[in-house]
Formats: structure tokens, sequence, C-alpha cells
């Protein structure tokens, strides 16, 4: 977007550079008809320039979006070949190591060849990670309008199994608006924030609350109209601050939370960039994490009537006298 | 009652074909020959009595596990090919490939795949698969009188 700036600017330096020509030193030297004349001249010249350069940097800018719609083009038909490509030779170098497992080896070659199983897995589900990371964003399936609930629904029963597992609970703790966006999109935000809530956890009970705020205050700034998940998990040290976003980054030993590959968060982050908003969150170590992010809304959508929320409302509203 | 005819495996990796082979027979309870072509263009000639097979065109397979990605022609203009042939569009078609993508699942459902699965990763998940499969088309589903 940087474009319309630059050409706005452009127009400002004529401008000055006409009205330094209008009002400049000529004056003296010539009658007020004349200077009337060069006046209008100087002006239509001006405006003349001004045209032209439109033109130019209407021209500019179409073929710079078109050179941008191909490098995106390029960059998807890339990350999906290169991950395809990568991936088949992977499942061979697993499927040879499971052959010849199926031979008499020794404990220490099985165990050596069963390492190279697991790592190869690992890559793969990387590659599959990446290919996924580099489609988000990129590629939107038509948006509607969603009933959040629904979709928390639908990830409770997926995810049925891990919550039971991880004594986990997934509870909603307000009214949600209707969102007005690609579901699939909508799955992989709350999927990835839910299951960061219940890996990076040793609560007994773990508990991830959802829910929706008109206005909240987070690390000094008012945010508005968004959604939150909240955790009683391990927290996120300030220093991990801004690393927990990024793919692959994870902030723990190999074994310690499971062995998700770190993508998780960045998926959130995408989508939640994708639709124009921004992620934070507020964390305390050993007490836990809540995310907070907006997603674009149904337009008339149950946002107006007042949100159910047990907290500060009103007092948010004082905040932000406060601080504006 | 329906002839069984043969399965037609169609992958260009060979080790992705040896672990097919080996799912497919390895606790003996199939005895049904398979087929392999390594190219779209050599199952397009197969199928069609084409090429190398004009002279002695072999029997339609029963089934076709189809890799998607391929040299040449791939998996799914062979899809699509066999799919608006009126003859060939009755042999069911399972795609089997790498792609988890979303956009290629549409695609080849869209096209009339008949099962789309994500090639397992290891062996014994080809094998428990690759069985299941096996089981699902030729001792529950009902096939079309072979051709």
């Amino acid at each position: 977007m940087g474009i319309p700036v630059s050409k706005a600017s452009m127009r400002l330096g004529w401008l000055i550079a006409g009205a330094a020509l209008v009002g400049g030193g000529t004056m003296a030297l010539l009658g007020r008809g004349h200077l009337k004349r060069r006046e209008a001249q100087h002006l239509y010249q001006l405006q003349e320039l001004q045209l032209e350069l439109d033109g130019r940097h209407n021209a500019e800018i179409d073929a710079l979006s078109l050179e941008l719609d191909r490098s995106n083009r390029g960059l998807n038909d890339f990350a999906y070949v290169a991950s395809h490509d990568l991936k088949e030779p992977l499942r061979g170098i697993a499927i040879n190591a499971d052959f010849l497992l199926r031979e008499e080896v020794s404990d220490e070659v099985r165990r050596r060849v069963e390492r190279m199983i697991e790592l190869s897995g690992r890559m793969q589900q990387l590659i599959s990670d990446l290919l996924f990371f580099s489609r988000l964003g990129r590629e939107e399936n038509e948006r509607r309008n969603v009933d959040l609930g629904n979709v928390l629904q639908g990830l409770r029963i997926d995810l049925g199994e891990t919550l039971e597992q991880q004594s986990g609970e997934v509870r909603v703790v307000t009214d949600l608006p209707l969102l007005n966006l690609d579901v699939a999109r909508a799955k992989t935000v709350f999927l990835h924030l839910i299951m960061n809530a219940l890996i990076y956890n040793d609560a007994e009970t773990k508990i991830v609350e959802i829910g929706f705020e008109q206005e909240v205050l987070v690390a000094g700034r008012v945010l508005k109209g968004v959604f939150f998940v909240r955790d009683n998990g391990i927290g996120i040290e300030d220093r991990n601050h801004d690393k927990v976003f990024r793919i692959f980054t994870r902030l723990n030993r190999e074994n310690e939370y499971g062995r998700g590959t770190g993508a998780g968060l960045s998926f959130v982050k995408k989508v939640v960039e994708s639709y124009g908003g921004d992620i934070t969150f507020e964390s305390q170590m050993s007490q836990g994490t809540t995310f907070y992010f907006p997603l674009p809304l149904a337009e008339e959508s149950p946002e107006t009537k007042p949100v159910h929320s047990p907290r500060r409302p009103a007092q948010g509203k004082a905040l932000e006298r406060a601080i504006t | 009652m329906n002839t069984i005819s043969n399965i037609l495996i169609v992958e260009d990796a060979a080790d992705d074909y040896e672990a097919c082979v080996t799912a497919l027979t390895h606790d003996h309870r199939l005895s049904i020959p398979i087929v392999r072509c390594e190219t779209g263009d050599d199952a397009l000639n197969y199928l069609g009595g084409k090429g190398a097979y004009s002279t002695d065109p072999p029997d339609l397979p029963s089934l076709i596990l189809l890799d998607l990605n391929l040299p040449g022609t791939d998996g799914r203009e062979v899809l699509s090919q066999v799919k608006a042939d009126s003859k060939l569009k009755m042999i069911p078609v399972v795609v089997m490939t790498s792609s988890r993508d979303q956009s290629d699942i549409d695609a080849c459902y869209r096209q009339g795949a008949n099962s789309y699965v994500v090639k397992p990763m290891n062996l014994s998940g080809f094998l428990e698969a690759i069985a299941r499969l096996r089981d699902y088309w030729f001792q529950i589903v009902l096939l079309p009188a072979a051709k």
C-alpha cells in the first residue's frame, strides 16, 4: 500500500513547487496582467503534469499489482510443489526403513532405524505445516455468517478424545457475536488456540475459556471488539513474547510438552492478520495466558446487543478515557 | 455374481508400489492379479487398449489405485479422462496421494473419484490402510460386472 502514499506526496511536492513558481520573485519584473497570464499558464502546466503523473502512476500500480498477483501465484505453486516433491522421497525413506525392520536386526540397529522413521515422520509434519501456512491467508473460501458456538461445538467433538485424555474443558463464558468469514479459518484459529491451551498446561483440569469483549484493556491498550481464549496453563515468559507466533518455534524441550511442530500459533496469527487484525496476549507464569484478537463480524449481528460479561464493561470505558 | 479381473495400480514411486503390493498380499487373502502402470499415459493406454496394448487389449481392472503426482500426464488428468469415458467411469477409482490439501480432495471428488486416501507415512500404516481398502472394495461392496 506504499504507492498511494508516495503518489500523494508527489502531488504535494508539485503543488509546493508550483506555489513557489507562482509566488516567486518574477512578480517585481512583470506587470499584473502579464503575471496573471503567467500564473494561469503555470497552473495549466501543473495540471497537465499532474494528469500525466497520475496516468503514469496508475499504469505503475496496475503493473505492480499484476506482478504481485503473479508472484503470489508463483509462491503458491512453489510451496505446493516443493512440499509434495519433498514428501515423496521422505515417505520412501520411512518405508524402506520399515522394510528393514521386518528383517532380523540387532536391538541397536532397530533403535536407530526407529529413530529414523520417527524423524522422517516429523519432517513430513513440518512440510505439511509449512504448506498449510503458505496457503493460509492467500486462499480463502467464501465468507459467510458463522455461528462461533457451532464451530466450537464441532471442535469439542473433534477434540473429544484429547479433551478427555488431558482432562480439558472448553467453556464459552460470554455471548458470542456472529462472525462473517471463511469457516475453515475460524476453525483453524480456535482449534490451535485450544490445542495450545491444553498442551502447555500442567493444571489438573485444563480449562479453556472463550468469549468476546466489547472493550478490554490489554498491556495498556484498549482493544475493542475482541475475542479471547484464556487458559490456566504454564504461561509465557515475557522474553518469549514475540517468539510464540514464529513458525516452528517451540519454547520447551523436545519431549516436555508433547511433540507439536510449533506451528499452531503462527497459523492463528496469520489468519487474524489476513482479516486485518492483530493478536496479542497477556500471561502470568503458572497462572495462564489470555489471547485477544478480532475477527470479522457479521453486519447485523448480536454484537450490537449487550454482551453478557461478568466483568468490567464500565471499568473498561473509564480506563479508556483515562488513556486517551 | 461379478467376476473380479485385476487391480490396476498407477504409481511411479517404486517404494510406494512395493508397499502397496506388500499390503495387498501380505496376509495371502488377495489372489487378484495386480497390474502396475508407472505413468499416466501408460495407464490411459492400458485402459483404452491403445499404444503398446492395442494388439492385445487387456481386461479392464475391477479397481484402480491412482497416485496423483505422476510424471507427464498426472493422476488428475487420468481421473478426469476415466470418469469422462462412458465405459471406464464405472470402475471405482481410489486416489492415493501424499496431499492432504482440501482443494485436491474436493477436486478429485468433483471429477468423480470414489475414494480419496492419504498415503500413510509408514509401512504399518500402509498395511492397515490397504488391507481395509481391499476388504471394503472386494468383500463389502458389490462391483459392476467386469467387461
